[in-house]
């Protein structure tokens, strides 16, 4: 289906001299952690294995160990990163129109509420995904050390794209309710940082009550353990559930579908209140 | 032998609002307005600020729901958004323009965006641009544009789908002298293609060179509504060679014509006529209390 304003935020936006921060900003996280990683195994394998044993502690074994340590490390900040840049760049899309009075105009043509979220939110994940491709040279460092399955990388990608457009659609929906950039772009970077971290805190919280009241409780048994997967974060245990020796409690049906579920509910959810937000006629005009 | 009742029916006016209310909490915005703008005319909104002009022609335009009452455009209920925004064009107060475009760019996204035939595209877009006298500005950026040229610009856009309707809201602030009146002319351009137009403004004077009807708003009531033609009362004076100077009212110039052929006819012997207008100004301050909300 035609949506014009695709093409028109992607004009925009690889247009505006900001876009060429975002490489810089996407690469400096899993950057230092790759020099950071690096230059702690040198300190390492120097202090304990000395001077013979200088190709990374002596053996392919510790090299991979390294090699697997540093993509955790990269993929980890790489979810940071964006965890900080998705909602407060996507945050200020729909607000940002509203606040430079671009939006009723819209709203006025033959472009439906529906294509004008999806027009946001399709251009912001094609920038996004470009600052990934970006990221591809640190990436490579790890699986060149070896220790990294071709499937873990395009697993972790694949995770690390969902991650994003679980968080731009939260956005989009905070950014369509309010009328100022900043208070959405705030707002959105809150929420996204709650939905991310929130139900693992609310997970160890309610284990540790159970716990308490309960010597034979085990978080691992017990459903409360589902909550973790309101976290867009808990779709990386398809990633590691894939692999042969991965532990029972991630290769469960609901240890894999219950993040799926959440992923999917939260997503569509937003999405729809993004665009029950910009439909006109409005009750009350901001 | 058999008789035929044939029905005379009224012409659909452009805009008809009946009882339409505008309620925030305990505020209102609009007071039961009911209102007729006739297809083909061009409608001046006059009141102060807080009024409730703008809240009128938003709901017009289909941005803003109205609490109580009914609006039709071109018989059309605005119930059914999508299909009246085919048929209008609006400018609003503040233009909103994009950065990092230009303005060539701009109306064809906008083009696209009424879904306009792309063969027409091109050429109806360097139409637009000869129309609000911005050809040479096709590639200059979007933020570039001075306020006058952005608001020819959102004029230019407002018309890309061939809107049967126009609603601009006050599109004459912050416009230099030039382009007032370049903006009257296209105006008057506009409307004699058939296009209704309903102008919300505060300079009456320019109001009264562009427009045929008038409304006026107050406190979001409706406390006037007239043809132009109407406030062209003319009010002459004349003397008499016997010293007492006498005032009529009349319509045209036809009309005072008239009045002093049977003065004299009747024997009175005149010395002077002086005609004065009673224009869009007074007839405003005879309407309006001034009081605002």
């Amino acid at each position: 289906m035609n949506n014009p304003l695709i093409k028109l935020e992607m004009l925009r936006r690889f247009r505006s001299p900001a876009a060429a921060w975002g490489i810089p900003i996407v690469m400096l996280l899993p950057g230092l952690a790759v020099l950071a990683v690096y230059a702690t195994s040198t300190a390492f394998a120097q202090m304990t294995a000395g001077a013979a044993l200088m190709n990374w502690g002596g053996g392919v074994d510790s090299l991979q160990r390294v090699g697997q340590g540093m993509f955790a490390w990269v993929i980890g900040l790489l979810g940071l990163t964006m965890l900080m840049l998705v909602p407060s760049m996507v945050g200020t899309s729909i607000a940002g129109e509203r606040h430079a009075q671009t939006l009723q105009p819209l709203q006025l043509t033959a472009i439906t509420p529906g294509q004008i979220v999806i027009g946001k939110l399709v251009s912001s994940l094609a920038y996004l995904l470009l600052l990934l491709v970006c990221t591809t040279p640190i990436m490579a460092i790890p699986f060149l050390l070896g220790g990294v399955p071709v499937s873990w990388l395009i697993g972790s990608l694949i995770v690390l794209f969902l991650i994003m457009l679980e968080l731009a659609a939260v956005s989009l929906a905070v950014s369509a309710t309010f009328s100022s950039p900043a208070v959405a772009s705030i707002v959105s970077v809150v929420s996204c940082g709650v939905l991310t971290i929130a139900p693992f805190v609310g997970t160890t919280v309610l284990g540790a009550v159970m716990a308490m009241s309960d010597s034979d409780f085990d978080l691992a048994d017990s459903p409360i353990r589902y909550l973790m997967g309101l976290s867009p974060t808990s779709l990386a245990t398809w990633v590691v559930s894939l692999e042969e020796d991965a532990p029972k409690e991630l290769t469960s049906i609901g240890a894999r579908w219950v993040p799926v579920l959440c992923f999917a509910a939260v997503t569509v959810g937003s999405l729809l209140w993004a665009r029950r937000k910009v439909t006109a006629p409005v009750d009350k005009d901001r | 032998m058999s008789t035929e009742t044939v029905a005379t029916e009224l012409p659909t006016p452009a805009i008809a609002m009946r009882n339409v209310s505008k309620l925030y909490g305990s505020n209102a915005a609009l007071r039961d307005v009911t209102l007729d703008v006739a297809d083909g005319s061009v409608c001046g909104l006059i009141g102060p600020n807080g009024a409730g002009k703008s809240t009128m022609m938003a709901i017009i335009a289909t941005l803003l729901r109205q609490s109580t009452g009914s609006v039709e455009v071109f018989g059309e209920p605005i119930s059914s958004p999508r299909s009246i925004r085919k048929l209008i064009g609006y400018v609003p107060d503040v233009l909103g323009t994009y950065s990092g475009l230009t303005v060539e760019e701009y109306l064809l996204f906008f083009a696209d965006a009424y879904r306009v035939d792309v063969e027409k595209r091109t050429g109806m877009v360097e139409g637009l641009l000869e129309l609000v006298d911005l050809s040479g500005k096709k590639d200059a950026d979007l933020n570039s544009l001075s306020r006058g040229m952005k608001q020819r610009i959102g004029l230019a856009r407002a018309l890309v789908h061939d809107p049967k309707l126009l609603i601009l809201d006050e599109p004459a602030s912050g416009l230099d002298p030039r382009a007032r009146i370049e903006l009257r002319d296209i105006v008057a351009h506009l409307n004699s293609l058939g296009v209704t137009i309903l102008i919300s403004s505060h300079i009456l004077v320019e109001l009264e060179e562009m427009c045929t009807d008038f409304l006026v708003l107050e406190q979001g009531a409706l406390v006037g509504a007239e043809s132009l033609a109407q406030t062209e009362i003319r009010t002459v004076i004349v003397t008499f060679l016997d010293g007492n100077p006498q005032s009529y009212q009349v319509r045209s110039l036809e009309e005072q014509a008239d009045l002093v052929a049977s003065l004299v006819g009747s024997g009175r012997r005149v010395v002077s006529v002086n005609a004065e207008s009673t224009r869009l100004e007074d007839r405003f301050m005879q309407l309006s209390t001034g009081k605002t909300n």
